[in-house]
């Protein structure tokens, strides 16, 4: 009741400043005052966003762009608003972490074990991270296709934003097995991975060819080829375990380059950085994390993350932060970047890394990623910095609604 | 500090031989000549060695070199058409071919010695020697002849006291298994240490050192007749002699102590007995070693791991002037190579020679390669290397890891000489091997080209004058 | 010296290109020796009186007595001289220009593991006979602006360390309890003015899940302490008495140490992470008059009151363990509130109990935890921040309070005169996560210089500037320049927090 009377008195005070009281429209927010990064252009100063129905609905400065009314006010003065993270490597999404059934599983996907409003969930929009891809884990070299969902959502339709979401390579590490006296080294999974895309490939001509005419049987469905069709068309990327120097350097020749795929690197620690040169040719993004730096052998300087990508020639549109969550835990993704910052990314990149950079790489950058009319409305309102640890989320939404709010909610992080 | 004679013989026989050679050094510097004027010697056979050039370490490098042997010692050593050569005799004619003494192991664990340098622990073995567990077996004693090394120092292992360091030189192969007594040539030669740095080992050492100096301080009273004089350690740096004990920390708490300070015994006793003529104080075999290398009778060798342990060992040389080891870095404890170069100036100030392992240190947090050898050197810190080889087969690698330091800057006269006539000052040969001149055995290596340029090829070795190893006249 | 020479040729040229300009530094060694922190530098004939050194016009965080912007700090020898804007300089007085600078305290990591370069704290030997000044560790830890380490418990986490640190294990003892530890500085290339206190403390972990034998057994040790006092006690005023063929009471080192702990003379850790541990430790300092400092105590924000009373102090994680087990969670089956909380450090801070931060990771590492270990230590304080408390005593909780915890804040944690000139010169101010040690002193000589260690030269205090003398391992050609090192249009997309 009292927080009606709240609601009522300020309505009140409105009213008496702004002349007729208009009866507040469900769905729609103004956020006025803080500083706006859009990451579609300069940031404002003092800004306004509006949000209709799910959808960011205009950005303007204070002054110029006019509240309408029926819109729910916050005041955001000397805070900053910022679109919701995009961690590009989670696996709490959903319940399973991935099914070892063979080396590579192109036939497996984690769509129909996502989990609404999850614990896990609750924590990273607290965090301000509205969007996660959930993949598959790393024990086989091909986990499945993963899913994007938002971290906040009441019905399935609301969570899901699109799946198939990548495809989950891994590279090394986690899915080798023994000295090649049982299962598969470096050289046999490569080979193995190699393989089933080739397969894949041929199977994607097939059906393209009967598409379009040139052949008159059609060929026989194969689920186990069947989502790797979205890769060769380029609707999605491969969202590949690699790091070392060695490794990605396979992932980079035989993903990138021989397979032309969509490829992002996730983890891309230790050494891997000194593939900068041929990731720049072949297109490809680096994603860091989770938080392994790199001091090196050689010389004892300390490396870290994706600050070293960077400063190898990838531009900026090209880096990413991930946590592999919850190895890092999924509210950590600000802090990961405020680590790639304090070993050298300067804060801008880190920032378009957590945000645009994210959407683009997932292929989602018309719908996320930035605040611009009609894309998600997907964003947090920070005490500051979002990298300081000092700073805090105050409020996150997702699709326009309110996600998390630290005054209703009690501060979580 | 250097021991002239290694056999064991009696007291006046070491004397005897100490002034021969003095003698013949005397001599040796007025005619450069075979002891011409000695009727044995002229008879005695002597082979002349005709060499394109002569490493001999303490005397330059001579192009055109002769160098005459006989009953194992070198005679002489000059330059070809100067030197006169006795008539009688023969000639090893190696006119293309370079030579350099042998080199000198300085700390080897060949022959069943030991696996690896154990540093740990704190046992007083004393005058204990690895004799008993040598085991050299056919093919090691092949190997060992080829390898360019004419003396190996054979350590005994283990923290603390580790016992006395054997003197091996290789002799020519023979079918079977070898005599032991044909390689061994002192078993007493050296003093070996091991210092882990931990509190239980610091005050074994101090303690061992403060006994050892009692004992000399005692013993010497005692030969004077006079009275028992206060064990005072020699020559002691005020600011170091006492490690810093006595902090606020430590003292007892009020309320807590002892009403009553007890007085040391020795101080009631002698408060209430009147002083006896000192008796001779008993000789103990397991401190003997210690004592005999503080009046600098005995060389002695401490192991430590690097240069961490260096610091720690710094309390110990503190505590007697005389405590002087040479000081072997044996790298096990540090991954960046030998890292001596941290406290080049802790050694220079202790006056110490630093054994090391022959190679370059690539350090995190330094960035570079850094030739510890050359800065130790530059610094004026004497500098022997021990190889790294566990294994006799590694022996074949020494020489390219000098020349691996003679790339990043080291001079090859002082890379050779830091492989021969330093380690054996370090064991106190200094007068017996590792260079060419006269009075020394004749000890050194053939080789077709400069010993430390990468195409050159060990041709022969030659071992108390014995050419034990020719790889003109064998099968390889 | 005698000149060096080079092999000439295809194999010199072959060297050069594999390693780089080792030859010439080889040449050049002695030289760069002498310039480097690390190693010993070379014997200087001693100058007569004091060596000064001033650190001027900076921003002096000194947690005893504020914030002081354009102070000068002097350095005397091994002590903090003077702290002020009115500072005189002597004449002769090595003077750094402090402007944009920060200086602040070394940080006290009050528990750690590997800082101290001790390859096992365990160990019964006193660490200052044994430790490693050359550590890499320890050369990180200062770079990170540790110069105070508690270590207690057993060997180091590697360098590529499991996935979850064990923070129960960041100190030894078990529910009877035991005496060790050290509390040791980083004292980088030399073992002089290492030890500040050791034995450190006396450790306890709370029974947990053992059981009620377990509890039994500790109290047990806590009447023995009693009755050992007590006997100490009757004996002292027995000999002051002139009383003839007494004994001095004997008992083992454990016990003895949590009597004299009785006596305040030793600080003891009590490991309680949840209520239930907490609340059978309180009751025991209470009853036993032991001021416990308990540690990793997670759900002590939900006791705040019994904590005040009962405990000299706690130790947190200002950011919780992290991992899945340890978020905010509810218990169904403890009706009270419990489990973790962001505001942990400010609810203590607001009842007046002194708290200091540890890390996640007590030790020191690369992988997964990086930026919550040893090496974030600051960095973690931060999170207090966010929970809650003020700059200053987010500091306080990583420099003076730690110190008094351990008993040695009349050497550390201040910069006060008469201190340990045991000083950070910072690029940012102590708190932001882009801050790096630029110098840090320890007994008033350089134990770190950034400069002149590799480790996080490279790095440029303003992030848009390419790094310094990028090219790693140098042979890896030439790297293409960025054209947009600050891609957004207002150039700071996020500029630095307000101060």
């Amino acid at each position: 009741m009292r927080t009606l009377g709240v609601i009522l008195v300020l309505t009140l005070v409105l009213a008496a400043q702004e002349g007729p009281v208009a009866p507040l429209e469900p769905g729609c927010f103004a956020l006025t005052g803080g500083r706006v990064y859009t990451m579609a252009g300069p940031s404002i100063e003092r800004g306004v966003v509006l949000m209709r129905d799910g959808k960011i609905e205009q950005v303007g400065a204070l002054g110029e762009l006019p509240v309408p009314a029926g819109y729910r006010v916050v005041d955001t003065t000397g805070q900053r608003v910022i679109p919701g993270f995009i961690e590009l490597h989670n696996h709490t999404a959903c319940s399973d972490l991935h099914d070892i059934v063979y080396q590579v599983n192109p036939e497996l996907r984690v769509l129909d074990n996502i989990e609404l409003d999850s614990p896990e969930m609750r924590i990273a929009r607290a965090g301000g991270v509205t969007t996660v891809l959930s993949i598959p884990g790393s024990g086989t070299n091909m986990g499945g296709f993963g899913a994007i969902v938002k971290t906040f959502g009441e019905t399935p339709k609301e969570v899901l934003v699109r799946f198939p979401g990548a495809l989950k390579i891994a590279q090394a590490g986690n899915p080798e097995r023994g000295n090649g006296d049982l299962g598969a080294g470096r050289i046999g999974m490569n080979w193995m991975i190699r393989n089933v895309l080739v397969e894949g490939r041929a199977y994607h001509e097939a059906w393209c060819a009967f598409e379009e005419g040139k052949t008159k049987t059609q060929p026989a469905k194969d689920p186990r080829y069947e989502y790797l069709r979205g890769l060769y068309r380029g609707e999605y990327p491969v969202a590949v375990h690699t790091q070392i120097f060695q490794v990605v350097q396979s992932t980079l020749r035989m993903l990138a380059r021989d397979l032309k795929l969509k490829v992002v690197i996730d983890h891309g620690e230790f050494d891997g950085f000194i593939n900068a040169q041929l990731a720049i040719d072949n297109n490809v993004s680096a994603a860091c994390g989770p938080r392994i730096f790199w001091l090196s052998p050689n010389d004892g300087r300390f490396f870290g993350l994706a600050a070293s990508w960077y400063w190898m020639g990838v531009s900026d549109d090209h880096i990413g932060v991930n946590t592999d969550s919850p190895v890092v835990p999924q509210e950590e993704l600000p802090y990961q970047a405020a680590m790639a910052i304090r070993h050298g990314l300067p804060e801008g990149v880190a920032l378009k890394g957590l945000t645009i950079n994210a959407a683009r790489f997932l292929c989602l950058e018309k719908r996320l990623g930035s605040l611009e009319t009609g894309k998600d409305a997907d964003l947090a309102i920070w005490t500051g910095d979002p990298f300081d640890p000092r700073s805090r989320v105050l409020m996150t939404f997702v699709n326009g609604k309110v996600a998390y709010d630290a005054a209703r909610d009690g501060q979580r992080f | 500090m250097t021991r002239p004679v290694m056999d064991s013989v009696s007291d006046s026989l070491r004397a005897l031989a100490l002034t021969l050679i003095l003698a013949t050094l005397v001599f040796a510097q007025e005619t450069p000549e075979p002891a011409a004027g000695d009727d044995a010697a002229a008879k005695a056979p002597v082979v002349a060695w005709h060499v394109k050039r002569a490493h001999t370490i303490t005397g330059g490098v001579i192009d055109a070199a002769v160098i005459l042997v006989s009953n194992g010692k070198i005679t002489a050593v000059g330059k070809e058409g100067v030197l006169e050569v006795p008539t009688h005799a023969t000639h090893e004619e190696r006119r293309s071919l370079t030579v350099a003494p042998g080199f000198v192991h300085p700390a080897a664990l060949f022959f069943g010695a030991g696996e690896r340098f154990d540093l740990s622990g704190s046992a007083a073995k004393g005058d204990e020697t690895v004799r008993g567990k040598l085991d050299p077996q056919e093919a090691d004693v092949k190997k060992f002849a080829r390898s360019g090394f004419t003396t190996v120092a054979l350590m005994p292992t283990g923290g603390g006291v580790s016992g006395m360091v054997t003197i091996a030189k290789p002799v020519k192969p023979v079918a079977g298994l070898p005599e032991i007594g044909s390689l061994i040539r002192d078993d007493k030669a050296a003093l070996a240490m091991a210092f882990e740095p931990g509190t239980a080992t610091r005050d074994f050492f101090l303690k061992s050192i403060e006994k050892a100096r009692k004992y000399i301080t005692d013993l010497e009273a005692f030969k004077k007749g006079g009275k028992p004089a206060e064990a005072k350690p020699a020559e002691p740096k005020s600011a170091e002699a006492k490690p810093a004990e006595a902090k606020p920390a430590d003292a007892p708490k009020e309320g807590e102590a002892k009403p009553e300070e007890k007085k040391p015994e020795g101080e009631k006793k002698a408060e209430e007995k009147k002083p006896e003529p000192p008796k001779e104080p008993q000789k103990d075999p397991k401190l003997q070693p210690l004592v005999d290398a503080l009046e600098a009778k005995l060389p002695g060798v401490l192991f430590i791991s690097g240069a961490a342990a260096f610091l720690h060992t710094e309390a110990l040389l503190a505590a007697d002037a005389s405590f002087r080891p040479a000081v072997a870095f044996t790298g096990a404890a540090f991954r960046g190579g030998p890292d001596a170069w941290r406290v080049v100036a802790g050694l220079k100030k202790a006056g110490v020679t630093v054994l090391m392992p022959p190679q370059m240190s690539n350090v995190p947090f330094i960035a570079t390669l850094r030739s510890t050898a050359a800065i130790l050197l530059d610094a004026g810190v004497p500098v022997a290397f021990m190889p790294e080889a566990r294994e006799l087969e590694g022996l074949e690698r020494f020489r390219g890891e000098l020349l691996q330091l003679v790339r990043h800057g080291l001079h090859p006269d002082d890379a050779l000489r830091a492989a021969t006539l330093t380690p054996a000052e370090v064991l106190g040969l200094g007068q017996r091997t590792g260079s060419l001149e006269q009075g020394r055995d004749a000890d050194f290596v053939l080789y077709d080209g400069e010993p430390l340029a990468p195409t050159t090829k060990l041709i022969a070795v030659v071992v108390d004058g014995a050419v034990i190893h020719d790889a003109t006249k064998e099968d390889r | 010296m005698r000149a060096r020479i080079f092999m000439s040729g295809l194999v010199v040229a072959s060297m050069l290109s594999a390693q780089g300009e080792a030859p010439k530094e080889g040449a050049k060694a002695p030289a760069a020796a002498a310039t480097r922190p690390a190693a010993e530098q070379p014997v200087a004939e001693k100058k007569a009186g004091p060596r000064w050194v001033a650190i001027k016009d900076a921003t002096l965080h000194t947690v005893s007595h504020g914030v002081i912007t354009g102070g000068t700090l002097l350095i005397k020898d091994k002590l903090i001289h003077a702290v002020g804007t009115d500072v005189t300089i002597p004449e002769g007085a090595e003077i750094i220009d402090g402007r944009g600078k920060h200086v602040a305290p070394g940080f006290v990591a009050i528990a750690a593991k590997g800082a101290l370069g001790l390859r096992n704290s365990t160990n019964k030997e006193k660490a200052e006979h044994r430790f490693d000044p050359f550590a890499d560790f320890m050369q990180l830890a200062l770079a990170n602006g540790v110069t105070t380490a508690h270590e207690s418990g057993g060997m180091a986490d590697s360098m590529f360390g499991g996935l979850f640190g064990s923070v129960g294990s960041a100190f030894i003892g078990s529910h009877t309890g035991q005496v060790g530890g050290v509390v040791g500085k980083l004292t980088a290339g030399t073992i002089e003015g290492f030890t500040l206190r050791e034995p450190a403390a006396f450790y306890m972990n709370a029974p947990g899940g053992q059981g009620g034998s377990a509890r039994l057994e500790q109290r047990d040790v806590f009447e023995k302490a009693k009755k050992h006092r007590a006997a100490v006690k009757t004996w002292l005023k027995d000999l002051a008495a002139g009383k003839k063929d007494l004994t001095e009471p004997k008992t083992d080192d454990n016990v003895s140490a949590l009597a004299d702990a009785m006596n305040g003379d030793v600080p003891v850790f009590y490991y309680a992470d949840n209520r239930r541990d907490m609340e059978f430790g309180l009751e025991l300092a209470q009853e036993f008059g032991v001021p416990v400092i308990l540690h990793t105590a997670q759900e002590a924000w939900a006791m705040a009151a019994d904590v005040s009373r009962s405990a000299a102090g706690v130790i947190l994680l200002p950011r919780g363990k992290g991992g899945s087990a340890t978020r905010p969670y509810t218990d169904p089956n403890v009706d009270a509130p419990h489990g973790w909380r962001i505001e942990s450090a400010s609810i203590m801070q607001k009842t007046g109990v002194p708290w200091s931060t540890m890390t996640l990771n007590t030790g020191i590492t690369t992988s997964l935890f990086g930026g919550r270990d040893l090496l974030g230590l600051n960095l973690e304080a931060a999170f207090a921040v966010r929970g809650g408390v003020s700059n200053e005593e987010a500091l306080r909780s990583i420099t003076l309070t730690p110190a008094e915890m351990l008993r040695v804040a009349d050497r550390i944690g201040s910069l006060d005169k008469g201190k340990d000139a045991d000083i950070l010169i910072l690029d940012r101010e102590p708190l932001d996560y882009r801050t790096f040690v630029e110098r840090a002193f320890v007994n008033g000589r350089v134990a770190y210089d950034e400069s002149v260690t590799p480790l996080y030269a490279h790095i440029q205090t303003d992030r848009r500037q390419p790094p310094k003398n990028w090219k790693p391992w140098g042979i890896w050609g030439e790297l293409p320049e960025q054209k947009n090192p600050a891609p957004l249009p207002d150039g700071s997309a996020a500029p630095a927090p307000a101060k």
